[in-house]
């Protein structure tokens, strides 16, 4: 009850009028202070969110609504709005367009992510149908698809023997987060789709993946993923950074299945929810990087 | 987690039960359970309810719809997923268990003291009706299920390729069980429409069966 009101006091007048003795004593604002105090990462974008977001000042607050395209603008709005003389802090005006278009690109990062998700995966169009089999041909190289409709496909963890029932709430996202992998880090791939097929701890390759698919696009959604694409990409995230967390939870789920040794693959939902729980603690420190730690052969 | 152990039939009120001159003591050796059974309308009852069928027939959208939660994102499931959910007086834990060909021999681990077998069929699968019948007819095989009253979810009703529950019915030979309770319902896990009328059902079943 008391953190209540105290958050509440706090929020409403402390922190105005102690941002206003701090202008006052320093020649600074917040944003100034908080480019200059922290390295460029998560915790620079995150306090200047927080600052632009509680800010009563209209310039401010339309920044973080505002196109990557007209981010500069912005930022020359900002600092004629604060005061801001570039002479005399000639490195703010760039680090607050990074920490810009770290903050609006993560929003239109999860607008693309929800596009390629509502994607319905249909066999009728070419493109979807040519991704399908390339994700085959990638991880089963020496092996031939008997048909496109094939008991086969059980071979790399899909249901049945169309994948495209597969796919469901993920849509076209499950897919190409499938492939990315597959092609970016081959090796790779195929030596979790070997584990995924071992007889006594294995799991469905492809319906796992798909699994982590919905992990990496809820974290994207709660916005849990923002210091990691705060710390990864100074700049604009793009789908392809997204595939690249899919391909470390792929990689990293796989590693930790191994070793926890799960009695069958019944325990499934237990040990992705253990698994869930530890990325969500390393998202809790603010310098995370959640990369995969080998070279990939691009 | 053992699926056993969820299975737990209680009053809210302190367990003091005479029936028909019957004492606690001589209730426990019939088994506490049938006695519990046999009373109506106990509030709080927990009944468990095994969701069963192939894989894409809509387990899973149906659970999530039972517990009102949102279905957008949903993906194939990989062992099972359990929620609990109040209805009329009882506490309906359903189990969803995956229904891919790979796991379907771990059905069984979870038969023991099923109330209610819900089996949900895709509708507008045809070509696997074959496939989905057979399983039927091993769930109805099966000595722990013996008895378990068995509602048959007729799914994807909102597809316009959708079988009616009565083609279905039919091409099953339903009207040849004869061991239990039956019912078949047609419904759309997508839009929610017939799954109230098909848990009525299980709650009657389950309410008829006590009796």
């Amino acid at each position: 009850m008391f953190g209540y009101i105290w958050q509440y006091v706090y929020t409403s007048f402390l922190r105005y009028w102690l941002k206003w003795l701090i202008r006052q004593a320093t020649g600074t604002c917040e944003l100034q202070r908080i480019c200059s105090g922290y390295k460029p990462g998560a915790l620079r974008t995150t306090k200047a969110e927080f600052s632009l977001q509680s800010s009563k000042n209209k310039v401010l607050k339309v920044a973080l609504e505002t196109s990557t395209n007209n981010l500069e603008q912005c930022v020359d709005q900002i600092m004629k709005e604060k005061n801001i003389k570039p002479q005399r802090d000639p490195r703010f005006k760039e680090s607050l367009h990074i920490c810009l278009l770290q903050m609006t690109g993560y929003s239109s990062l999860y607008r693309s992510v929800e596009e390629l998700r509502k994607e319905v995966y249909s066999s009728d169009n070419p493109k979807h149908e040519a991704m399908l089999l390339k994700l085959w041909d990638l991880l089963v190289p020496t092996v031939r698809l008997e048909s496109r409709i094939t008991k086969q496909w059980g071979d790399i963890g899909f249901q049945g023997d169309d994948p495209k029932t597969d796919f469901r709430g993920m849509g076209l996202l499950g897919l190409i987060n499938l492939v990315f992998f597959s092609e970016n880090y081959t090796m790779e791939a195929r030596q979790v789709l070997s584990h995924a097929n071992h007889p006594k701890l294995g799991y469905s390759y492809a319906i796992v993946g798909i699994n982590l698919t919905e992990m990496a696009y809820s974290l994207l959604r709660s916005g849990a993923l923002k210091p990691h694409f705060y710390n990864t990409v100074q700049g604009v995230p793009e789908l392809r950074h997204f595939h690249q967390l899919y391909c470390y939870l792929a990689y990293e789920f796989d590693k930790f299945w191994v070793a926890e040794e799960p009695e069958s693959i019944m325990q499934f939902n237990q040990y992705r929810e253990k698994f869930h729980n530890i990325v969500k603690s390393h998202l809790q420190d603010p310098e995370v990087c959640l990369t995969l730690t080998f070279s990939s052969k691009n | 987690m053992s699926p056993s152990l969820c299975v737990t039939v209680r009053l809210t009120s302190p367990p003091l039960v005479t029936l028909g001159g019957v004492s606690k003591r001589e209730g426990k050796k019939m088994g506490l359970l049938s006695i519990l059974r046999k009373l109506k309308s106990t509030p709080d009852q927990e009944v468990r309810i095994l969701l069963l069928g192939l894989d894409n027939g809509g387990k899973t959208t149906l659970l999530k719809q039972l517990a009102s939660e949102d279905i957008s994102h949903i993906t194939p499931t990989q062992g099972f997923n359990i929620k609990s959910v109040q209805s009329q007086g009882f506490k309906l834990n359903v189990w969803d268990i995956g229904g891919q060909r790979k796991i379907r021999p771990y059905w069984r681990n979870y038969f023991e003291n099923t109330d209610v077998l819900i089996y949900v069929i895709d509708s507008a699968d045809r070509k696997r009706f074959e496939e989905t019948g057979q399983e039927l007819a091993e769930l109805l095989d099966e000595e722990k299920l013996s008895g378990v009253p068995v509602l048959i979810f007729a799914n994807k009703q909102d597809l316009l390729t959708a079988a009616p529950a009565s083609e279905i019915a039919e091409g099953l030979n339903l009207h040849t069980i004869r061991d239990r309770m039956w019912q078949i319902q047609s419904c759309s896990a997508l839009t929610g429409e017939g799954i109230q009328e098909g848990m009525n059902w299980v709650c009657k079943s389950v309410n008829s069966k006590k009796k």
